[in-house]
């Protein structure tokens, strides 16, 4: 009886074995076919080696080569943990509040609407798009982390950043202000420039923008906009930004929704510096340099096991790289 | 008894032996198949296993980049290799294929706006102009090629399908005056004098696909079965009566014409590859890619 259940025992391994190879796979010449056409009697086998060969033999694709390197380098080295999922819910939370609180209780339409424009089916697919974002920022921040000074210097060097403070006073029709929007609009005008009211004060007791808690502090701002001003505001707001030095207050800007007033509070390089130094998903330093994700790959110590890869892998990462130092004018 | 018994005892643990490795071996496959993405591939490439990129404790294989192709693009990796396969059984007049890699060239260079191909290849990639041509345009030439094939081999069934039709019309504001001019208009003279004094508008060709000209009208065309003016007035979605004329109803002396416009149709090109590829009796054999090009159009497999 025993041996029958041994025997019974191995019979149930042996199709536990079978279901856990690739039984619907199919082979020539032991080689994986992917597809097949048949005419007549001629068959033509489209092999998993033709798929392969053909990405890497046409150089258009070699973008692609480059990314199919990063994205199995960032998986390996840092692969999708719990703290990533967490941090992507925290965002699609985020995100459906802030559609709740636009929306009503309706917003689901909008919120799909909104994903559907962007390219997603569903928030499902947005928050797995999400998480990977995440994996790939703790990739370059982990290089950040490790070369900080030299990354800040650069950030500071190329994008001017500095600490803004904002006014918003909001106006449903910007070409005809109602009388009590005009009135709150000079009152603000006459407070700024004729009074010793602090600009953070005014802001926290007369914007109607979100960060009048913050006494109007729109945190760092950069010539590259990496915090979306001119996304938020309009592209003038941002304008005016650039255009001001420290401690300098703009005119009144006309911009989405309203009226602004934007001031320059600090461009002091330790105080920036401290703070960065703090690196998290938001970071500028993340997002300010197009070319971050060459220079990052390019730390590593890499050791190509295959020709055709590491031809056209250099090929990419170098032009990158050039492309770099002429959009610095150090080419 | 006792030997009995140690060969049995022997047996038992040969037997746990075996199940323990098979186990061992299945629990190593499902750590992979949990360790992978979400649609796991059941198709590797040749030495899927080698390294080709190692750095510090990562090492990524061949299998890794292909599945991360497959990942990104699979489904038109798969399409594409089809079907330019069967475009190179199908399309074999090389005076053709030339001429219409001519024709693409000074389409790209239009595009641009340059007349130097070379640059133009080399900075979407390309290695040379050459390369470019051959990778680019004479794969294009010959699909082209295969769909102006599939109309002429098509070409009364896909005319009346499309429900191809020449016609020019014009608009009047109430049903009564319309079905008085079409009562008037007992010649294309008649009508013409009409279709000025209105302006009217001459569609030229038009199919069931066609945005440009009235929905309702569209839905008649099976209903202009002859050249002249068509017995009805058609009220427009702008709750207008359109007064047609229908002409070249004799489309013999017109393939040209034709084929190009059908091969111009958005979905056409699906239409004309899911035909070829029935015909030649494509297949897939990797799941998670077959149940793509399935949701894409499931008419591509018989």
């Amino acid at each position: 009886m025993k041996l029958k259940k041994c025997a019974a025992l191995l019979l149930v391994s042996s199709c536990l074995l079978t279901g856990c190879t690739t039984s619907s796979a199919k082979k020539v010449d032991s080689k994986y076919v992917v597809a097949s056409l048949e005419k007549g009697n001629k068959t033509k086998n489209i092999f998993a080696d033709n798929l392969y060969k053909d990405i890497i033999d046409n150089s258009s694709n070699n973008s692609t080569v480059f990314n199919a390197v990063l994205q199995n380098l960032v998986d390996q080295k840092f692969p999708v943990n719990d703290d990533m999922k967490e941090d992507a819910a925290t965002i699609i939370k985020q995100i459906k509040s802030a559609y709740k609180s636009n929306y009503g209780d309706n917003y689901k339409d909008s919120l799909n609407q909104a994903l559907t424009s962007a390219g997603y089916k569903n928030l499902s697919e947005y928050r797995q798009k999400m998480i990977k974002q995440i994996q790939y920022a703790n990739f370059l921040l982990d290089y950040i982390d490790d070369h900080f000074d030299d990354v800040f210097n650069d950030y500071y060097q190329q994008c001017a950043p500095k600490y803004v403070s904002l006014i918003k006073i909001s106006v449903s029709d910007t070409s005809s202000p109602t009388d009590d929007e005009t009135s709150k609009l000079n009152e603000v005008k006459e407070l700024i420039s004729n009074t010793d009211k602090s600009f953070g004060d005014i802001a926290q007791d007369y914007s109607n923008d979100s960060t009048s808690s913050k006494k109007g502090s729109l945190g760092i701002v950069d010539s590259k906009d990496t915090s979306g001003i001119a996304n938020s505001y309009g592209k003038d707001v941002f304008n005016a930004i650039e255009a001001l030095s420290e401690g300098q207050v703009s005119d009144v800007i006309t911009g989405d929704n309203g009226y602004y007033f934007v001031k320059v509070t600090s461009t002091d390089k330790k105080t920036l510096k401290k703070e960065l130094k703090k690196t998290d998903i938001d970071s500028p330093l993340l997002a300010y340099d197009d070319y971050l994700q060459y220079v990052v790959y390019n730390s590593y110590k890499i050791n190509y096991k295959d020709k055709d890869i590491k031809k056209i892998v250099q090929e990419v990462v170098n032009k990158a790289l050039e492309e770099r130092k002429t959009e610095r004018g150090e080419a | 008894m006792n030997s009995l018994k140690d060969k049995l005892y022997q047996y038992r643990l040969l037997v746990i032996i075996v199940c323990i490795c098979l186990i061992g071996g299945c629990g190593y496959g499902l750590y992979k198949s949990f360790n992978k993405k979400d649609d796991s591939y059941v198709t590797h490439v040749k030495d899927g296993d080698s390294a080709v990129v190692k750095t510090g404790d990562v090492t990524i294989t061949k299998d890794d980049l292909y599945e991360y192709f497959l990942d990104n693009d699979g489904l038109n990796m798969t399409l594409n290799s089809a079907i330019n396969y069967v475009a190179d059984q199908e399309i074999t007049d090389e005076d053709a294929i030339n001429s219409k890699v001519e024709e693409l060239k000074q389409q790209y260079l239009q595009y641009a706006g340059t007349s130097d191909l070379e640059t133009y290849a080399k900075d979407a990639g390309y290695e040379s102009e050459d390369d470019f041509v051959k990778q680019i345009l004479e794969p294009n030439a010959k699909i082209q090629l295969l769909q102006e094939k599939y109309v002429e081999d098509n070409f009364k069934s896909l005319v009346k399908e499309y429900k191809v039709k020449y016609l020019k019309y014009f608009t009047i504001d109430t049903e009564s005056q319309a079905l008085k001019i079409i009562k008037d208009c007992t010649s294309e003279e008649s009508f013409t004098n009409y279709f000025n004094e209105n302006s009217g508008t001459d569609a030229g060709l038009v199919t069931k696909e066609s945005s440009s000209v009235d929905s309702k009208i569209i839905k008649k065309l099976d209903k202009f079965t002859k050249d002249g003016i068509y017995a009805k007035a058609i009220k427009t979605s702008e709750s207008k009566y359109a007064i047609v004329w229908v002409y070249n109803t004799d489309k013999s002396n017109l393939k040209d014409e034709i084929k190009k416009s059908l091969t111009s149709i958005s979905n056409f090109s699906t239409k004309c590859e899911t035909s070829y590829l029935r015909k030649y009796n494509f297949d897939v054999y990797e799941p998670s890619i077959k149940k793509k090009i399935k949701k894409s159009s499931k008419d591509y497999f018989e």
